[in-house]
């Protein structure tokens, strides 16, 4: 989903920086307490490992029905360890990584990106938090990361689809572009939830120590 | 919570190296692409193209093996840019 330059119109993509930007700012502030925090180590190493296994991820395709593929974003992945505020960041460095050096999605274009993949997303992760909040045992981890990843591909097709509609560079009705993307997405969400949900089960299994508490999970930071 | 990074970057580049196999002959184009297809959209060729264009490394002509080089180059670049960008941003706690 990583839209190229020259297909959103500039202005767009102007808000969509001065929105990143805020986003940044909120969560860089706030991590400098959270970070170094915990009993006698510190989070910073997750936080990289979660990153790197993310990007590797993305370069994963799976294919869905009709020669198309798929791949995860991670952003509920990257929030159910650590924090939304930091798979903020997290997704943002990858997208300035992928951009930047492997010319996978355009530069000016990379706030849009941000936007769609490592900010909106949120909405999936709240759905996760809810559901957990709801229901306090391991069914409700399991239920809360399917439901939370798939809802967060299904948001961030529809926000591009939405970006697309608007903009002038693709000239073509918002119905047919939002109708377009979410018919593809609706497929590639299954695999987003197959596999955060998959990484979570064999992290419970594993190193239940990741896995945030029910009451030790965060809304934000 | 100790965490063996140098175990868990071996088990990436490991999982990176039996999935690539696969896209080279099942994947198509993403959700995006498809629609770009669907609309018969070509986006205009970009300004700037990657140090490492499309995940492949210049000289490298083995479809897997430059993929599989360039991922495992992007992860480490990921890994260390955001272990650094932490300990940037991070505030040390006595």
């Amino acid at each position: 989903m990583h839209i190229p330059d020259g297909v959103i119109d500039l202005w767009m993509l102007v808000t969509f920086w001065g929105l990143v930007i805020i986003a940044w700012a909120a969560t860089i502030l706030q991590s400098r307490k959270t970070l170094g925090e915990g009993e006698d180590e510190s989070k910073i190493p997750l936080l990289a490992i979660a990153t790197a296994m993310v990007f590797a991820l993305q370069m994963l395709n799976f294919p869905i029905i009709g020669g198309t593929s798929g791949h995860l974003l991670g952003f509920v992945l990257i929030a159910i360890l650590l924090s939304p505020a930091q798979a903020i960041l997290s997704i943002s460095t990858i997208l300035a990584i992928q951009a930047l050096i492997f010319g996978d999605g355009g530069l000016v274009t990379m706030s849009a990106n941000i936007f769609n993949m490592g900010i909106i997303t949120l909405v999936g992760y709240f759905i996760y938090y809810a559901i957990r909040k709801f229901k306090d045992d391991d069914r409700g981890l399991y239920i809360g990361t399917f439901i939370g990843a798939y809802v967060s591909v299904i948001i961030a097709s529809l926000v591009a689809g939405i970006e697309l509609g608007v903009s002038s560079l693709f000239a073509y009705d918002i119905e047919a572009t939002v109708l377009t993307m979410l018919f593809w997405h609706v497929f590639i969400a299954i695999g987003e939830a197959c596999i955060t949900l998959a990484i979570i089960v064999y992290l419970i299994k594993n190193r239940p120590d990741l896995i945030p508490k029910t009451d030790e999970i965060k809304l934000w930071w | 919570m100790e965490i063996t990074v140098w175990k868990w970057l071996m088990a990436i580049i490991i999982i990176l190296a039996v999935f690539l196999y696969i896209p080279t002959y099942v994947a198509g184009p993403d959700g995006l692409e498809a629609v770009f297809h669907t609309f018969g959209f070509t986006p205009p060729e970009p300004i700037w193209g990657g140090i490492f264009p499309d995940y492949t490394i210049p000289g490298i002509i083995n479809e897997w093996l430059t993929s599989l080089f360039a991922g495992i180059l992007g992860t480490v670049i990921v890994f260390g840019v955001a272990y650094g960008f932490g300990k940037l941003i991070a505030t040390k706690k006595k």
